[in-house]
Formats: structure tokens, sequence, C-alpha cells
């Protein structure tokens, strides 16, 4: 499914299309913004949470506050800034514990199947009955707030997902003939497991996974926003939301900027997401026409 | 320009170029193809697979993928049809020309009954509105091509019907605006070998009954020489020989066309080996200029490498070989 | 009959299933927060004594499995026990609130096919132009807009800066005194209308308008993607091609033949997407003070009312089991290929 030429006519129809293009460089600004953060903040105690302003309360955007300041003086350019850290935090976590979660449960119920199979797959479909995000919010009310406990929250909500994807690749997988071939040659299961099967099945989940990260953050910052998710002063987008909400009338900058950030950085996730899902589709790609011939 | 019968021409290929856009370059399907086909003649186009035939057909039937861009000219009783728009437009497509695809299960609509469908491709061509004509009309073709119980046909989903009932069904659509010309592509190539007997048993029939003319496009040439009044054999975008079909069937001039003939597998002869041509197509992105059977050619010669133009070798026989090379004039 | 007997055994089955499921965690989840419902239960002047009581009342000095026992047969027989907050039982409280918001959410899928849908159609056939990108990256953009953001932005703009629309509520209180509206059903749009209250009717409608567009947005760019994908897809199947061979005019060919081949997988994604509505309707309604199940779930947890809590998770689950069996029995009657 992803031999080189096929990861190479991917990129080249992502570099051709400038939209998709756009979603690339938002990931990438995104993801260096998030790890170098914590380094380049011009008043990182503001940021942080732990310096207070009184005199520079409720400012509007200006040249020294790009972003305004929030009802404690703090500037907000810098802790949108900080929060982009918490944003990668976030996505990388839930979508990393989800997939450390999902992936064995589907493997096994995949290449095993029978009667285990089918039992972690029913278990599997019950966490999918449940509405998205309900099971997210009521696991973090009871977890309490915290970082932590946001994206373990989070994960477990999102898991299911992924063992159902990886249960129906291996299941297509597992009757390909070259994994016969393996079985008689008297590699042990697990062996094969590993090394044939997970390969293959792999690739589609992983890039799936990456571009959930979008929906990572939206869900977190909802989750922020109705309180049971990071607690204050951690300057994480959702939560920086809800907390300008007190001031919107009278500072409408405080809500204003986090949520754009959202925006912008959950927009880059998905357009990436349309052009690779696009590439992946065979169909999509004998039937493209070839511009100015 | 009449042919033997003094019969009139129906459609003319004339030059016909026919290349398609895709991400991984540009395929060459059709390659400057000239053809005639006259009233009440069924003339087959023959072939390989990628050798162009289903273009051909699709370009005639206007029922061409958008990405494929069209030079040379069709022309229907002397209208040529790729330069139609509109309202002529709408009278040519489906009316005139009706087309049968090879996979009848894919040609009807899965979410709609037959009867529906029928309906609406009967309304829209012969204009008429009431329910109950309509339906009379179609029960009529369905029991015109052979199905016992048109009324059950009518209610029943795609999935519901076998494939050979399927495929009867299509040729009452594709019958059902009284056309002048039918483009059967390949029609039993997805049946069993009685239901293909049947088919063509059918199709010949109604030939003889309503007066059709038929471009009928295989790569069996014994399904061809059931059908056809005359056989075209079209090799990676090119058309090599051309005559009726007792010519080409026993007197074969190119070479391509007698190593088919030795494919065909007899029934009565003794056990031998299924033979095969050695080589393989072109590739359609690039074809070679010249002969494009030259690399599988036992008789190829140096001229080969330039494409010989069709000549006239036997009255209403042509074929396009340097072995014929100045032995007509066309 | 698409629907056969085993699908309502099965899909029923599954709902109660689900809703054990949910109940379960939830008993979990009450039980590891270190409150003390007897106090509350009690009341704040109780004596040493009620307390006792309330211990007695609410099984709490009972093993574990017994507690689960009373609480799982509690919900069966309907009571689902009290808030703490409004003091009125939680399963009225909820059913109370929840045609409020049901009138808010069909409101916006409404909104969301009528404009989605001819959206997607719109950019399938005019493919690869202009247009075509401007609606992608209207839907794209359109599905990564945070709700609750959203929410504040448009009251704020809508509402405090312009004064064009009512920024809260669902209805202006006077006005209501004043017309004498006394809703039946709960939907306020069709009580006003069944009483022939057009004051009432249109106040409702001016409400609605802001919460309606922004709950919409995310099922509305959801629609009209899968609408394109679909129509894109099913624009080159061989029967639809076969449909413009055999003449049959354009409009015919997409609007009745290829639509329907594409609605099918589109309204089970509109159901999927129903998930993450209702949550934006939590965040909608809280913003917005419509006083519906979100605006209930929202002031429960603020207050940590947890009987009220529990009481609109089952909720939310059933309907959300509810809405995914119905989604399928709408595409088994279009699709005739479908035997459930």
């Amino acid at each position: 499914m992803s031999s080189p030429s096929e990861l190479r006519i991917m990129f080249r129809m992502i570099r051709r299309n400038p939209v998709s293009m756009l979603g690339l460089i938002i990931v990438v600004a995104f993801v260096v913004v998030g790890l170098v953060a914590p380094y380049v903040l011009t008043r990182p105690d503001e940021a942080w949470g732990i310096a207070y302003n009184v005199k520079d309360r409720f400012l509007p955007p200006s040249l020294q506050h790009p972003f305004g300041t929030d009802e404690y003086g703090r500037d907000m350019f810098n802790r949108v800034l900080l929060g982009t850290r918490f944003s990668l935090m976030i996505a990388v976590g839930v979508v990393g514990l989800a997939l450390l979660i999902g992936i064995p449960v589907g493997l096994v119920a995949g290449y095993v199947g029978g009667k285990v199979g089918t039992a972690l797959m029913r278990i599997t479909d019950m966490f999918l009955a449940f509405p998205p995000l309900l099971l997210a919010i009521a696991l973090a009310a009871t977890l309490g707030r915290g970082l932590t406990n946001t994206i373990v929250a989070l994960a477990i909500s999102w898991w299911p997902w992924y063992a159902r994807l990886i249960f129906v690749q291996v299941n297509s997988i597992k009757n390909l003939p070259y994994v016969d071939a393996a079985r008689v040659m008297g590699l042990r299961s697990v062996t094969i497991m590993f090394k044939h099967i997970l390969p293959n099945a792999l690739t589609p989940i992983t890039v799936q996974a990456a571009l959930d990260m979008g929906s990572a953050i939206l869900e977190a910052a909802g989750l922020s926003f109705l309180g049971v998710g990071v607690p204050p002063p951690t300057p994480e987008w959702g939560l920086l939301v809800s907390m300008g909400w007190q001031s919107i009338n009278r500072a409408w900058w405080i809500s204003f900027f986090p949520g754009l950030a959202i925006v912008i950085t959950v927009l880059g996730f998905n357009l990436l997401a349309d052009a690779v899902r696009e590439a992946m589709d065979p169909r999509l790609r004998k039937a493209l026409i070839m511009k100015g011939v | 320009m009449s042919g033997p019968n003094g019969r009139k021409p129906i459609l003319e290929l004339r030059n016909l170029t026919i290349k398609y856009y895709t991400l991984t370059g540009i395929v060459h399907a059709v390659r400057d193809v000239s053809l005639v086909i006259r009233e009440k003649e069924s003339v087959c186009l023959v072939g390989e697979s990628g050798s162009g035939k289903s273009t051909i057909g699709l370009a005639v039937a206007h029922a061409l993928p958008p990405n494929a861009r069209v030079s040379g000219q069709i022309l229907f009783r002397g209208e040529d049809v790729t330069k139609l728009k509109g309202d002529a437009l709408s009278k040519y497509v489906g009316k005139k020309v009706s087309i049968i695809f090879q996979d009848p299960a894919a040609t009807f609509n899965p979410l709609f009954t037959i009867g529906e469908q029928m309906s609406d491709v009967i309304r829209h061509h012969r204009g008429v509105k009431d329910k109950e004509e309509v339906k009379r009309i179609a029960i009529d073709l369905l029991k015109k091509v052979g199905l016992p119980d048109p009324e059950r046909v009518l209610k029943s989903y795609p999935h519901e019907l076998s494939g050979g009932m399927l495929q009867r069904a299509s040729i009452a659509v594709a019958l059902s605006p009284n056309p002048e010309l039918l483009i059967a592509d390949e029609p039993t190539t997805m049946l069993d070998v009685t239901l293909q007997a049947q088919i063509l048993d059918l199709l010949t029939k109604l030939k003889e009954e309503l007066g059709l003319s038929m471009l009928f496009i295989t790569h069996n040439l014994g399904v061809a020489a059931e059908v056809c009044d005359r056989i075209a054999v079209l090799y990676a975008g090119k058309l090599l020989e051309e005559g009726s079909a007792e010519d080409v069937l026993l007197d074969p001039l190119h070479p391509y066309t007698k190593k088919l003939l030795e494919c065909v597998p007899r029934a009565h002869a003794k056990v031998q080996k299924l033979r095969h041509i050695p080589g393989t197509l072109p590739d359609p992105r690039n074809p070679p200029p010249g002969c494009p059977f030259q690399p599988r050619c036992d008789e190829a010669r140096d001229e080969c490498s330039k494409m010989p133009p069709l000549t006239e070798v036997r009255s209403g026989h042509r074929v396009a070989c340097v072995k014929y090379l100045g032995e007509g004039g066309e | 009959m698409p629907v056969s007997k085993e699908y309502i055994v099965k899909r029923v089955t599954l709902l109660i299933l689900v809703v054990f499921g949910v109940l379960i965690i939830t008993f979990v989840i009450t039980r590891l927060i270190p409150a003390h419902p007897e106090l509350l239960w009690a009341g704040p002047h109780a004596t040493m004594e009620q307390i006792e009581r309330a211990r007695k009342e609410l099984h709490l000095n009972d093993p574990i499995h017994v507690q689960l026992y009373y609480y799982l047969l509690n919900f069966v027989r309907g009571d689902w026990g009290v808030s703490w907050r409004t003091r009125s039982p939680v399963l009225h409280d909820v059913l109370s609130a929840l045609p409020t918001t049901l009138e808010l959410v069909i409101v916006a899928f409404i909104i969301a096919v009528i404009i989605g849908m001819p959206l997607g159609v719109y950019a399938a056939l005019r493919r690869d132009r202009l247009a075509d990108h401007i609606i992608r990256i209207l839907t794209v953009l359109g599905a990564s807009v945070p709700v609750f953001w959203l929410a504040l932005i448009v009251q704020l703009v809508f509402g405090s800066w312009l004064h064009v629309l009512p920024a809260a509520k669902r209805v202006d209180e006077m006005l209501v005194l004043r017309t004498g509206f006394h809703p039946i059903t709960g939907f306020y749009l069709l009580d006003s209308l069944i009483e022939g209250n057009i004051p009432v009717f249109l106040d409702v409608l001016r409400h609605m308008i802001l919460p309606a567009i922004v709950l919409s947005l995310y099922p509305l760019s959801l629609c009209a993607r899968m609408t394109r994908a679909l129509m894109v897809e099913v624009l080159n199947e061989q029967y639809i091609r076969a449909a413009r061979a055999w003449g049959l005019p354009g409009k015919l060919v997409t609007f009745k033949y290829a639509l329907k081949n594409a609605i099918a997988p589109v309204i089970a994604s509109l159901g999927l997407s129903f998930g993450y509505t209702i949550i934006g309707a939590f965040m909608v309604e809280l913003i917005f003070v419509w006083p519906g199940i979100g605006f209930y779930a929202a002031m429960s947890l603020l207050s940590f009312d947890y009987p009220a809590i529990v009481g609109v998770i089952v909720i939310v689950a059933i309907f959300y089991s509810v809405i995914n069996m119905v989604v399928d029995i709408i595409h088994a009657i279009i699709d005739p290929r479908v035997r459930l």
C-alpha cells in the first residue's frame, strides 16, 4: 500500500495543490512553534501564569501586546504562544496513547480471531456505541482537571477507533498468500504478527492518526472550556477562551486570539488530511486530469 | 462510396485519434483509425484488451470519460458528431446511436427498478407521457428480447435479476428509442457460454428484424465470426486489417490476424498446446512509430518501422502491412 | 419491509447494553467522587439522626453490589434520583429540557442539509474548478472552528455590538405572559403555530437564529464535504455513464439518479455527526442561555450535581443509539440492496 512510488505520487499531489501545501506549512509551523515556544517567550512568567501585571489589565492589541492583555495584565501573545506547546503535547499524547492501547487490541483480535477476537471486538463496539465526546467528558469529570487526566480521558474514548481500524486491516492482510507462506515456513505466530502483518497494517493507521491530531486539539479545547480539562493557569487555548468569556464584552481579544489559534492549527491538519485522503484513493488517482497539455 | 450491396454508409470514422490524459501520462488509445459502417451492416472491432476497440465504441456513443480528447471525425450520416452541441447533440445521443455495455449489472442503477429506468428512457426519447402507454411499450420491448415475465422484470431491482436477464433488459433499453446504430461493447464477455450463444442469437435476430447497423466490439474471433458481416482488426490503437468476415477469417492477410486465428482452440483437432503470441503490447503512453506489431511479428522487416497505410488488396479487403504495399491502391 | 425482526431485536439489545454500560460507568464514577450525597440529601439543617436515615435510604451502608443493584433498579423504574440543584426529579428535569434542545438541534440539522447538500452537489459538478476549491476550503474551515469560540464571537458581534438579534435565552418572557402562550409539546415553534400565536413564533425564531446557525456549522460542513465526495464518486460510476449514454438529460441524471445514490452514505455520516453536534449543543446552549439539556448539563457540571449529570449522560446515550438506528433504517429504505 505504501511502496516508495506511492508515497512519491502522494507527495507530488500534495505539492501540486496549493491548498494542501498550506496545510503542510501550518502543521510544520505548529510543530516547530510547539517545540520551541517555552524558550522564545518574551514574557515567560506571564505566559506560565505566574506573574501578574495589574496596571496593564485589559489592554487592547497593540505593538507591545499584539494580542492584548487579560484580566491579570498578562500578555496574551505570550500565553497563546506557550499554549502551542500544550496543544502539541495534548495532540501527541492523546493520539499516541490511543494507538498504544488500540493497536495491540486490534492486532490480537484480528490475528488470533475466534472467540478472543470476537470478544475483544464486542468490547470495542460497545465503546464505539457511545456518543463520542460524552465518555471523554464523563471520564475527565471523574479524574479531575489536569493535563495528564485530559490526555488519558480523551485517549480512552479514542482507542476503539484505532483498534477497529487495525482489526479490519489485519483481517484483510491475514488472508493474503504471503502470510500463509510464512506460516508454512514455520515462523512463530508472534513473529508473523510483528514482522509481517504489522508494518503493512500500520501505515494507513499512522497516517490517519497523525492527521487526527487536529481533532484531538479541538476536543481537548472543548473539555477545557467546559471546565473538565486543563486547569488554570495553564495557557491551553480552550481554557484561555473560557477565561476570556467573563470579560468578553470589555476585552474581546482575550477569547478571540486563542480561538483563532485553534482554528488555524486544526485547519492545517484538516487540509493536509483531505489531501492525503485523496492521494490514497486509487480511483481518484487514476481519474485525475493532467492540466495544460 | 457505396459498398458492395449499394448500401449507404451510416457511420464513418475519419482519422480518428483519441487520447486519455492521466496523471501518469497521455494514453494514446486510438491512433488514426478510418472505418466505414453501412446501413444494416454489422461490423466487428476485434482486438486484445488495450487495442482501443472499446474506446472507439464509447466515442461513437458519446460516452467517453471526461479526460478523453478526440481528434479526427466521426460522421454519422455525414454529420460530425464530435462537434455536436445542445439540441442537435441530444437528438443524437441515445437516440440515433445506442450502446450496450459489458457488465449488465453495472449498467443499471442499483437503487431504481428496471421499470423506472426504462420508463425514463422511453418517455424521453419517444415523447410518450401516458404511464400505461409507457408500460406497454416497455413490456413489448422486454418480450422482444426474450424475457419471459416482463411485468416482474419491470418491478425488479437490478440485484434481483441474473446477468443474462440484465443483459437482455439492457438491450431492450438500448432499442427503445429505435436507434439506427447499435454499439455492443463486449456484451457477452461476462456471461457464461450458453448465455453467450443466446444473446448473440438475439442480437442477430434483432439486427435482421429491425434493420439495425451494429458496431460489435469483442476480443473473441469466434464471436465475431457468428455475428458480423465485416471484421476490423485493431492493435495498439491502429487498424491493421479490415474486410468481410469470410475474407478476414478464411484469408487473413496481416501477420497479426493470422496469429490470432492460430490461437483459437479448435474443438475437433487433436489435443494440442494452447497457442499464444509471445511478447506484450507496447506501452500506450509511449507508442513506437511504425507498425505496433513489429516487435512480435515473425515476418517483420526494416520497412516496418514506418507505419504503412491501409491498402485495398482485394475488393473490400484492406490491410496495413508492408508486405502488401504496391499490390493495390486506395 | 426493509427491517427484519432480528434487526430490531439486535438494535434494542445493543441499546439496552449501552445504557447499562453507561449506568455502570456512571455508578463507578459517582462512587469514586469523595462527595457525601447523604448530607446534601438530608439538607443543611439535618440532625445526625436524619443524616443516618438518609444514609440508609440511599443504601450507602450496603455492600457495593447491592448499591449497584438498587442503582440499576431505580433507573429502570424511572427513578433517576433528584437533582441536588433544582430539587426536582432528574427524569422530569431531563424530559422537560429535551424538546428544547431537540428543537434547536433539528433546526440546526435542517439548515445544515438545506445549505450543505446543494453546496456539495454544486462543488461536485464543478469539480476541480474555482468554485469547487472555494467550497472545499470553506467546508474544511467549518470543521476546524471550535463551536464554543464561534458562539462567543457571534453572540458578541451580532448581539452586543450590532444589536441585530437577541443574544440569549429562548423567548421573551414578557411576550409570553402578554400573549398567554402555553406550550403543549415543548417545541415552542410548533406550539406557537398550533395556538396561532404569531408574535411568540417570530420571537422564538429570532432567538433561535444565532445559536442554530452556530450549531449548524459543523454538520453543514460535513454534509457538504460528504455530498461532494460521494457525488464525484457516483458520477463516475458505470450506471451514471450508461444513463447519459442512453441520452437522458443531464439534470435528470444528476438530480434524480446520482443524488439518490449519494444520499444514503451522506445520511449515515450525518447520523455520526449527531454525536458531536449534541456536545456542540451543550456549549451553544450554555453560551446563549438556551434552556435545554446542554444548559442543564453544564449547570450540573458546575455545581457537581451528580444525579443530574448521570441523568443527562443516560438520556444522551439513549438518544444517540436511537438516532443510529433511525439512520440505518433510512438507509435501508433508500437502498433496496440493504437488508437489516
